[in-house]
């Protein structure tokens, strides 16, 4: 056992503005700031109604990592995201909720329990996927190193060299899952590791 | 015709863990699901034996109908890089055309196949 703490990282990926333009659909709705007149002046905000709430968790499971109960989450996460979001922000949970289900439990610790955390804001605008999972330590290394390649990356781009990558590989641990949820999902990517512990959040505008 | 709707006919529909595969005439049909652990065991030897007898009949081009193919996982996805690949590696005379029939009301299929497309374009229509 190491007596110094676990190292915690965080890496974020902020490209959501980016990926949600990659597909233009209904214009997102945004909290207003109005420009200050002087400099003195205080910026306004003027928050419409709903985007003061934020994402509430509907559902918190913890379940052993059987392939099993992938579908039944991404089933559920369909079957409640149809009734809070549109049909193609409810499509996007569920790619995300499945993609991050099952890299959890295809490389994750088979002795350990995966967390999965669905939040939704009572306005249907805004969806949150956190899944956590105990990783070995070389999956939490390669985990890091394909978000920071993301990261620099714009989603669609990081979706096609992903696509390139895992053409050309035998292996089915491609890492195109991640970009494909961040571009096809036009989610917000953060990552926390913390020794062996990874947490993965997506956050999407609906 | 005749002889491609043959080599297409000697296939039997497939159908595992939600996902349908149906080969009709000159096309083929993929429905519901694609998201089991293992596509490569399950999905690629049927894959492969459609490329086979698309091969075998002398069909220029497949159409690919994948309107009601909800989901892919992207392991899933590496399937189709197998059959993009076998289609290359083909002499020139063998080899044939995907047109694939999309709905671009699904995300995956709007976003994903362009993708896949730029894998292959000279293999791979989106039409």
């Amino acid at each position: 056992m190491a007596d110094s703490p676990p190292k915690r990282e965080r890496i974020t990926l902020t490209h959501l503005e980016r990926a949600s333009s990659a597909t233009p659909s209904t214009p997102v709705e945004r909290p207003r700031i109005d420009s200050p007149a002087t400099p003195m002046e205080r910026p306004r905000i003027e928050l419409d109604s709903g985007t003061h709430s934020r994402p509430r968790s509907v559902v918190q499971v913890r379940f052993q990592p059987i392939w099993d109960h992938i579908e039944a989450l991404r089933t559920f996460v369909g079957a409640y995201c149809r009734t809070r979001l549109s049909a193609a922000a409810a499509e996007r949970a569920i790619l995300v909720a499945h993609e991050l289900l099952e890299n959890a439990v295809r490389y994750g610790d088979v002795t350990a329990e995966v967390e999965f955390d669905l939040r939704v804001d009572p306005a249907g605008r805004m969806f949150e996927i956190r899944v956590i999972n105990d990783a070995v330590a070389s999956r939490s290394e390669i985990l890091k190193k394909e978000l920071e390649r993301i990261d620099r990356l714009e989603p669609e781009t990081a979706f096609g060299t992903a696509v390139q990558r895992a053409r050309s590989t035998r292996s089915a641990s491609g890492m195109l899952g991640l970009s494909r949820v961040r571009f096809e999902g036009q989610v917000e990517l953060t990552a926390h590791v913390d020794g062996r512990r990874v947490e993965v959040v997506a956050r999407g505008r609906a | 015709m005749t002889k491609s709707a043959t080599g297409l006919a000697a296939l039997e529909r497939f159908e595992a863990d939600g996902f349908e595969l149906d080969p009709v005439g000159d096309s083929v049909a993929m429905r519901g699901t694609l998201a089991m652990r293992d596509p490569g065991e399950t999905v690629l030897p049927v894959l492969e034996r459609l490329h086979r007898a698309v091969c075998e009949a002398g069909l220029r081009e497949v159409q690919l109908d994948v309107r009601q193919l909800r989901f892919v996982n992207s392991s899933a996805m590496r399937v189709f890089f197998h059959w993009l690949r076998w289609i290359q590696q083909e002499p020139e005379d063998r080899r044939y055309r995907i047109a694939v029939l999309s709905d671009r009301t699904v995300g995956w299929q709007r976003l994903s196949l362009p993708t896949l497309r730029g894998l292959a374009p000279d293999i791979l229509d989106l039409v």
